[in-house]
């Protein structure tokens, strides 16, 4: 019953790799892509769903580091939608 | 190839994350499923009624305030009326920025020198509504008492400053378990639902009932996973917004999830001249259509300045309908509406959070569903505590012989903690009824006899290491004391079950009721539950026995022949 360890990694880098990615990476790219998208969509529906969606998007960005299995892929994408966000922001505001 | 390792990753995953948050999430829910009932539990204590008809006078609250010596100009007041346990108006303030009123701070501070109050600082205090005095100069909530320091619990809110985040985070890696197991049995969902092997291996028996009362608990259990989050983490949502879409004007961002609440600018102006509160109020109600048994939240915002505003906002309670709030803004120098929501409309905006509210906490459907929700959480703690048995049965074999003892101590542990909350909440509620009333720091002694319980427990479990008893004996511990709740109920205030209902103290029959409901439940199945054999034990018992008789004597009850005829097979 317990997992195969075979398909399992053994580096603890990756392991540091992949839960800084699920608790950090995935906390940021859903926070900025929140705030994002409230500055391009708008204020009004974007600010109360952001409540709960936050933390579901959270979640499925936690489950999308394990399902890829490269840990710097994952961060890649993190670090994609986060950059994409900041300058998104920034050019907004000024 | 891809899939099979995908599913052993999501195994692994869901396995570690349960793993870490078992105990905790336990908490959460167990507590948490009491304090759905903490305004029952807090008036079971105090003895106390429904109080029919509550009022409040606005204008001598504000005065009780004042005579206080805090600064009143600029400053924004929540006033409510609370009935937990006993009535008393609630009013809070947030602390007055200094360089604004540093001229006022001075004047007033002369004036009230001898008050020991920080003028600027923050309100949160209790008055009582016949006296209007204050009864309480530092909380304006009902912080001693068991259905409170329950709630309290449920969020870990005795641990100092980072409780609420830790159970924020124990909420959100909920969800990421919720989210792999329910990967994990996706391709067997129905198949798995429908299976239950009572006789097969132990290991069958749990996980079966791991993921049968999994997948019927999942939207219930997914939904208190996001708003669990949310209330634990909401700082992660609100800082960030605040900061960079208002420029870190927090009440700019209430506008869009609490518009109610929203702030309105100062016009640095002071404007003293305005209609009667108390009549605003009633005002409120005949335009909202509300009438006057529903009390109302009352925010005041920019007090004695010429851009005062005033809001009242009421909970109707009508049948069927979820969405139940309804407020009004006026202007406080001349009483214009500026803002008017009726309980029949709901905008998005002032939706989602009173949604989130509302299905957190079980406010809708009343009694009924705050059963089920209890109901609900129990078989959630259930899914927990058998993923940790789970957890442990899947290693019970020689591939991890040398962690064995190291795993067997978790286990016991995990589970003395877990089901040692049980009886340590009966304790509680136990010695609620007998400690005597004027003990000088009584509610930090029991408190401190509820921990001591609680672990006591969890060492008993440690040193013992026997699952089967630390189970049995915490049902038998929380039957016998569930039981007494309602009899030290009624010995110390004369309130028994069965004559508390006619004279309408409904709560303190509901929760003496449920405990002796709670307490027979725990003490039949304690009793009728049986030691979980695995067929290695049984095997070894068998041999030894054989020994001496006939193979074919031993097997003679039908329950083993069926065990041996399913090992055979498999």
């Amino acid at each position: 019953m317990p997992a195969n360890k075979k398909y399992l990694t053994t580096s603890n880098w990756i392991k540091f790799s992949k839960i800084s990615a699920t608790i950090l990476g995935a906390m940021l790219a859903s926070v900025t892509l929140h705030l994002a998208l409230a500055i391009w969509v708008g204020f009004e529906y974007i600010i109360p769903t952001s409540l709960f969606s936050v933390f579901i998007l959270w979640g499925f960005f936690m489950i999308m580091v394990y399902w890829i299995k490269s840990p710097w892929k994952s961060w890649g994408i993190f670090l994609f939608i986060i950059s994409i966000s900041v300058a998104g922001i920034y050019m907004a505001k000024n | 190839m891809k899939d099979k390792r995908n599913y052993n990753v999501f195994f692994n995953t869901h396995t570690v994350s349960g793993i870490v948050i078992s105990v905790g999430l336990f908490v959460c829910f167990f507590a948490g499923a009491f304090a759905l009932f903490q305004t029952n539990i807090n008036k079971w204590e105090a003895n106390a009624k429904n109080k029919e008809k509550l009022t409040v006078d606005y204008e001598k609250t504000l005065t009780t305030i004042k005579k206080k010596g805090y600064v009143m100009d600029g400053r924004t007041f929540f006033i409510q009326m609370m009935d937990n346990p006993l009535p008393f108006i609630m009013v809070i303030s947030r602390p007055l920025r200094a360089e604004k009123n540093t001229n006022t701070q001075k004047k007033e501070q002369k004036n009230y020198s001898e008050a020991k109050v920080e003028a600027n600082g923050p309100i949160s205090v209790k008055i009582d509504p016949d006296t209007y005095q204050i009864v309480d100069q530092y909380s304006a909530e009902s912080t001693e008492y068991l259905g409170t320091f329950l709630y309290h619990l449920h969020y870990f809110d005795q641990i100092p400053k980072v409780g609420l985040y830790i159970s924020g985070l124990v909420s959100l890696f909920f969800l990421f378990a919720i989210i792999t197991g329910t990967i994990i049995h996706w391709k067997k969902i129905v198949s798995n639902f429908f299976t239950f092997r009572l006789k097969a291996s132990i290991k069958n028996l749990w996980s079966d009932a791991h993921v049968a009362l999994g997948i019927i608990g999942l939207p219930f259990q997914f939904m208190y996973a996001v708003t669990g989050a949310l209330f634990g983490l909401v700082i992660l949502v609100l800082l960030p917004s605040t900061i960079v879409l208002f420029g870190g004007d927090q009440g700019k961002l209430l506008e869009y999830i609490a518009p109610a609440y929203k702030t309105f600018d100062m016009a640095n102006e002071t404007h003293l001249e305005r209609p009667n509160i108390n009549q605003l109020i009633q005002n409120a109600r005949k335009e909202l259509h509300i009438d006057d048994t529903v009390l109302a939240s009352v925010n005041v915002s920019n007090y004695n300045d010429k851009n005062a505003h005033i809001m009242a906002e009421f909970r109707v309670k009508k049948e069927g309908n979820f969405y139940d709030d309804a407020y009004i803004t006026y202007r406080l120098r001349d009483g214009k509406i500026v803002e008017k929501k009726m309980p029949e409309t709901h905008p998005y905006k002032s939706s989602v959070l009173h949604t989130v509210r509302k299905l957190h906490f079980a406010q809708f459907g009343g009694y009924l569903v705050k059963t089920i929700y209890f109901l609900l959480s129990l078989i959630t703690c259930f899914v927990i505590l058998s993923g940790v048995m789970l957890w442990l049965e899947a290693r019970n074999n020689k591939m991890y012989e040398k962690k064995k003892k190291f795993n067997t101590a978790i286990g016991a542990i995990y589970l003395g903690a877990s089901m040692g909350l049980f009886p340590a909440i009966a304790f509680f509620f136990c010695i609620t009824k007998i400690i005597p009333l004027d003990i000088e720091n009584r509610f930090g002694l029991m408190s401190n006899a509820f921990f001591l319980f609680w672990l006591a427990y969890t060492l008993y479990a440690f040193i013992s290491k026997d699952f089967h008893k630390i189970n049995k004996h915490a049902l038998i511990l929380a039957g016998i004391l569930g039981i007494a709740i309602p009899f030290l109920n009624g010995l110390q205030s004369g309130l028994w079950f069965w004559t508390s209902l006619q004279s309408n103290y409904i709560d303190s029959f509901f929760i003496d009721i449920s405990w002796l409901l709670l307490g027979v439940i725990s003490l039949i199945t304690a009793f009728s539950v049986q030691r979980l054999v695995s067929h290695k034990d049984k095997r070894k018992t068998k041999n030894s026995t054989s020994k001496n008789r006939n193979h074919q004597e031993v097997i003679d009850t039908p329950i083993l022949a069926m065990n041996e005829s399913i090992s055979t097979n498999n």
